[in-house]
């Protein structure tokens, strides 16, 4: 009987909160990570996507965007740097 | 003598020697230059930094993906394994917080708290603790109020939920939040405060749909709003929640609950005066109880049970439902029903014309009951008592005190009531009239709506 409470506790607990798989940047930083990439420009979100999400190298992705080799540094630059005030509140 | 630096490393460098993209010469020139440049190399850390965590949000986002598109992985695995520690430890903290609240006061409760400061499982233990506490409402829903307040006040130092995301912190903010509400509600409702928990139950909805709930909490409130609506009297609206919520336990194949949110609707059909519909409901889930392990909710499903029975006059099996559940209060320490049997056992003694013995119970419960109504049909009860053994002088105080009451309870305009102090003025108050007016009240408060027969114009009622 006590096991059986046991289970029902647990199968309210695990149908309750839906358990997920290991973050290994703390909540609080993804959270504001999450939030500061959605209030830069969706080109700069996505050419930090396609190098970060799909693997992509600079280069690559940034020829997905249009833009050439040479320039790849420089978005990826400006990108980063949009990201980081974004982070900081300056934006 | 530091080495001049006339120009810094372009953040394009920067990036790249983070990201090991620059060829071997290159590498080792900016790296000379960061061992010389204080601007540069907290430039470089901080580009790095922001590299690595887009690298992990990268792993994160695939990793809550992998999850919905292969199921779960040897990572996941894993992950459920801590998790399962982390659970138990948190059990037993959680266990703690309820043990400290049940026995000893709010110091020794601060420090139970207290002592989960930088534990891991801090969350999961709040989190379990608001679930368990809702084994001290029967036998304090003041203190239960209490401990979902300091609940609450801990989850709020909680890191979020990611409900957008899918992904979910162990124990987020919002859900312990939800919990402690909900732990306030069911408490308001032990202590018959309806309005106040149906007033709670609304904000521990939106907490659970802001921790990313998948309706298993909404159901939770249903559940309980349902039956802060059936005390309420808006039946309609209760039988739809409760309704709900007992389709959605049924998905989630929670079947302690299902047979909970069943109890709840046996007592609201109770109250809507359908007798035999409820005694079907209550008899079908008594089953499901076990009397050690769910004695707070077998409780009230054996009084609602008895009441049952005493109004289909089985005066005998409503004596033997009472005897159970008076057995498990006294056991378990469930002070909030006993009252609730006490008076069931008098009203039963009343039934079976047992006067002295009921006068002597009603008495006592007059002495502790606090809420108008339950004043008023405690003296309606001794009134009629003490009529029955012939005490007229008694029976006329208590309707007499009863009428200095009228005031402040809210039978104050019923012709019943008026009835019964004409009769009193007049010096023709006996036994049947006061058991004609209380059933008439009786049946007023469980929502049967009829209009009330005097008993001077249609002749004695017969009993």
């Amino acid at each position: 009987m006590r096991r059986a409470v046991r289970r029902r506790a647990h199968e309210r607990r695990v149908t309750a909160f839906d358990v997920a798989a290991p973050a290994a940047l703390p909540a609080d930083e993804r959270l504001a990570l999450e939030e500061a990439l959605g209030r830069i420009s969706p080109g700069c979100r996505g050419l930090l996507m396609a190098h970060y999400m799909e693997g992509k190298g600079f280069g690559e992705a940034a020829r997905e965007f249009g833009f050439s080799e040479k320039q790849a540094w420089k978005r990826f630059n400006a990108c980063l740097r949009k990201l980081r005030l974004s982070l900081e509140g300056k934006k | 003598m530091r080495t001049a630096v006339t120009k810094h490393l372009g953040e394009g460098t920067l990036l790249r020697l983070a990201a090991r993209d620059l060829g071997e010469p290159k590498a080792r020139a900016a790296k000379a230059h960061l061992a010389e440049c204080v601007t540069c190399r907290t430039g470089f850390a901080a580009t790095r930094r922001l590299d690595r965590s887009l690298t992990k949000l990268a792993e994160a986002r695939r990793s809550d993906e992998s999850r919905d598109d292969f199921g779960p992985d040897a990572r996941y695995f894993e992950f459920v394994g801590r998790l399962l520690d982390v659970s138990g430890e948190a059990e037993e903290a959680a266990e703690r917080i309820v043990r400290a609240a049940r026995v000893v006061g709010a110091d020794e409760l601060a420090v139970a708290l207290r002592s989960l400061d930088g534990k891991p499982y801090r969350g999961f233990a709040l989190l379990y603790a608001a679930q368990k506490a809702f084994s001290l409402v029967p036998e304090d829903p003041a203190r239960a109020r209490l401990v979902a307040d300091l609940l609450f006040a801990e989850g709020a130092t909680l890191p979020p939920a990611f409900p957008d995301s899918r992904t979910s912190t162990p124990a987020p903010r919002r859900a312990v939040q939800a919990e402690a509400t909900l732990l306030k509600a069911y408490a308001f409702l032990q202590s018959s405060e309806r309005l106040l928990a149906r007033e709670a139950s609304a904000p521990a909805r939106e907490f659970f749909r802001e921790s990313g709930d998948l309706g298993f909490g909404a159901a939770l409130c249903d559940y309980y709003e349902g039956q802060s609506a059936s005390h309420s009297r808006d039946y309609a609206f209760a039988e739809r929640l409760l309704k709900r919520a007992l389709g959605t336990f049924s998905e989630f194949g929670q079947d302690h609950l299902c047979a909970r949110a069943e109890v709840a609707l046996g007592t609201l059909l109770l109250q809507r005066g359908q007798n035999v519909r409820a005694l079907q409901c209550l008899e079908r889930v008594l089953g499901c109880f076990d009397p050690d392990q769910d004695a707070q909710f077998l409780v009230p499903a054996l009084n609602n049970r008895a009441q049952c029975l005493m109004r289909l006059e089985k005066f005998d099996e409503a004596r033997a439902a009472l005897a159970k559940s008076l057995n498990l209060c006294l056991r378990f320490g469930f002070r909030s029903h006993l009252l609730f049997v006490r008076n069931g056992l008098a009203e039963l003694d009343v039934h079976c014309g047992q006067y002295k013995r009921a006068l002597h119970a009603f008495g006592q419960i007059l002495k502790e009951v606090t809420s108008p109504i339950d004043v008023s049909f405690a003296r309606l009860y001794l009134a009629e008592c003490h009529a029955r053994l012939g005490s007229l002088g008694p029976m006329a105080a208590e309707i007499g005190a009863l009428r200095r009451e009228r005031q402040a309870n809210r039978f104050a305009p019923s012709p019943a009531l008026g009835e019964l102090f004409v009769c009193l003025d007049q010096g023709t108050l006996d036994a049947d009239l006061i058991a004609h007016v209380r059933v008439y009240l009786q049946d007023e408060v469980n929502g049967v709506k009829r209009p009330y027969r005097s008993v001077r114009r249609s002749g004695r009622p017969g009993r």
